[in-house]
């Protein structure tokens, strides 16, 4: 071997950890340098691409993040029922678990004691790989007959509705890309049983939105 | 076959360099580089664990693209929400509390708590982070470093053999690569002086000597090669034993580099960077009024409503605006005080005033004269609240002739009568001589 070659050989040596070392501060900095600035963060709609996205339609066709209630229910008393139909659209590269929970329940009169005497059912179809057709309007029309599932517990209420992604209901599997599931959401004003009960009721009232996530 | 070829190169005579020195030297360098890069990327992230920062690696991809999935994220303890504010924090995700998330915090609520979001999110996280849940702020970030453990954890088994084979193979062929008078392994080689050798080969008088590793099996092929350069025959056991010993110690140390690296990557701390969305269909609302029983009344339009909820003797008010008031008629040959009990409690409970009257004898409210009298109608709508006691009975409401008080039978006609028999049964029955009535009885 010649001393040339030797010598080749010592300062690739000496260089190979300086190059590796260098790549580690490349991958470092590159990483530092961006990601922890206070200035990068999405807002609004321009959230990067493979985000998730959900939206839903208040039964109207036209999906939105945030839509106007579905329900204004006035001269409410006990009996007083109504259904109303929500169909949410998940669209994404990557696929999450869908579920259902509520706001919290507000109200200026009573909202806890109204709330908890509100049976609410909710019912789902399956998650759909097309716009549901056709369209399920707000009051339900086209509301499949089959093929759905009832995500709620029995005597479930709108109080006793969870609030969180974590308990929430339904745990839908939605695989990446467009899809789509349509809930009916049915409450019935349930009477306390008693008239004192009932009578105390009187000018209460209850808002509460209603949520999905996708996780 | 192979060992014929590598006869013909190892011709004493032939001093060309041992065959592997150029791509040896280069797969050598190569694998030297990744080492020390691998080395570094883990050092990067043990280090600043001395100054009480912690690494996470990263799982999933919402923070994309600043934060990939597989990068590191080193974060030092911070509980300052002014300071965390806009930065990436590393947090307990309070919806699980045995994950660990990072995202950013975007604002901070009016309790106090943190609002996070992750960048590629298009909607913020559903609950609120509390300070004391707070890991730490984002300070440095190693890209990519934290992969065989994602792929470890996803279950992507050929990545993570593909990246501990390279390790392998670089640490191999780097130790492979050395200056050749460390080849101990050369079995006619007395390898004890090494000081010797290097002497030798910096005189570069030495003949070049085979560098190929040999099995003990292909030692009596090698033997006649061998043979112009015999060694002492114990002095070679002792040499093949200390060289035995020299390469079991160095597997050993290479296997135990390669399952520290992985032992290390695999220990690592990892967070979520939760891909989340929010929908919301917001303020539906449920209203109760007040529901109040003469509103109610009124909202059927009748003719005329008596709530008889008067104290004193005089005329029934009409509480439907129609101004068609009754008038309180005794029965015959008694007092007012004979004829009814007014101001009696109970009547309707969420009324107020919550009065009615009782009714004794054959008297009776009638309309008062002033009201016109109207034409027999084809449908008629009594409402009527009565409370009957045992053995009581009477006419509630209907159409008479005179408008002077309880009717007689030869006193006039009668018609459309709502009346109680005095054992809970309800009647409605129309003139003439009962042809049809009907039991009301629930």
């Amino acid at each position: 071997m010649s001393r040339t070659d030797q010598r080749r050989r010592r300062v690739l040596r000496a260089v190979a950890p300086v190059a590796g070392l260098l790549a580690v501060g490349l991958l470092v900095w590159q990483g530092s340098y961006a990601a922890f600035s206070a200035t990068t963060n999405n807002t609004g709609d321009s959230w990067a691409t493979g985000a998730l996205t959900l939206q839903n339609d208040a039964g109207t066709g036209t999906y939105a993040g945030s839509t106007s209630a579905v329900f204004t229910e006035t001269a409410l008393k006990p009996g007083s029922t109504n259904s109303k139909c929500i169909t949410v659209a998940a669209g994404g590269t990557t696929g999450g678990t869908l579920k259902f929970y509520r706001g919290a329940v507000t109200g200026t009169n009573n909202p806890a004691a109204l709330s908890a005497q509100l049976t609410t059912t909710i019912q789902a179809t399956a998650v759909l790989a097309a716009v549901p057709s056709p369209a399920v309007g707000v009051n339900c029309a086209n509301f499949p007959a089959v093929g759905i599932s009832t995500i709620t517990a029995a005597g479930a209420t709108l109080s006793s509705l969870p609030s969180t992604y974590a308990a929430g209901l339904g745990s839908f599997v939605v695989p990446a890309g467009a899809r789509w599931v349509t809930y009916k959401i049915t409450y019935t004003f349930t009477s306390t049983g008693s008239s004192a009960g009932d009578n105390a009721l009187q000018s209460s009232d209850a808002a509460a939105d209603l949520n999905w996530e996708i996780q | 076959m192979t060992v014929t070829l590598e006869h013909v190169e190892q011709e004493p005579d032939q001093l060309t360099p041992p065959p592997y020195s150029k791509k040896l030297l280069f797969g050598g360098t190569l694998g030297r580089i990744w080492l020390w890069f691998v080395a570094g990327c883990i050092a990067v992230t043990i280090i600043p664990m001395l100054f009480g920062w912690r690494p996470y690696v990263i799982q999933s991809g919402s923070m994309q693209p600043r934060i990939k999935v597989g990068d590191i994220v080193i974060a030092s303890p911070n509980h300052d929400p002014k300071v965390l504010l806009g930065h990436v924090t590393v947090f307990q995700d309070p919806e699980h509390p045995s994950r660990v998330k990072t995202h950013r915090v975007i604002r901070i609520a009016e309790d106090g708590q943190l609002v996070t979001k992750g960048d590629a999110n298009q909607s913020a996280d559903s609950v609120t982070v509390r300070v004391d849940k707070v890991r730490g702020i984002g300070r440095l970030m190693v890209r990519y470093a934290g992969l065989p453990l994602v792929w470890a954890k996803t279950g992507q088994w050929l990545y993570l053999f593909l990246f501990g084979l390279s390790l392998y193979l670089s640490a191999l062929i780097v130790a492979k690569d050395r200056e050749p008078y460390e080849y101990d392994e050369d079995p006619e080689k007395d390898p004890e002086d090494d000081d010797a050798l290097e002497t030798e080969l910096a005189t570069d008088t030495a003949p070049v000597v085979p560098r190929q590793r040999q099995s003990p099996q292909e030692a009596p092929q090698q033997s006649p090669q061998a043979a112009p350069q015999p060694a002492p025959k114990e002095a070679r056991l002792l040499g093949m034993d200390r060289r035995a010993l020299k390469r079991a110690t160095r597997r050993l140390a290479l296997r135990s580099t390669v399952l520290l690296v992985v032992g290390l990557m695999l220990a690592l701390p990892t967070a979520r960077a939760a891909f989340a969305a929010v929908t919301k269909n917001t303020a539906n609302s449920w209203t109760v009024p007040n529901w109040n029983y003469t509103n109610e009344v009124n909202a059927l339009s009748p003719y005329l409503y008596w709530k008889l909820d008067e104290t004193t003797n005089v005329p029934a008010a009409d509480s439907s605006g129609h101004n068609r008031p009754g008038t309180y008629t005794l029965a015959t040959s008694s007092t007012f005080a004979q004829s009814f009990t007014q101001n009696v409690l109970g009547g309707l409970v969420t009324d107020t005033p919550n009065r009615g009257v009782t009714i004794k004898l054959d008297s009776c409210i009638n309309s008062a004269t002033s009201v016109a009298s109207i034409a027999g109608q084809a449908n008629i709508t009594v409402i009527a609240w009565i409370k009957g006691a045992s053995g009581t009975n009477g006419k509630v409401v209907g159409f008479e002739k005179p408008q002077t008080g309880v009717l007689v039978p030869s006193n006039g006609t009668y018609d459309r009568m709502l009346y109680v028999d005095g054992t809970g049964n309800a009647w409605f029955g129309v003139y003439n001589t009962a042809t049809s009535r009907s039991n009301l009885r629930p």
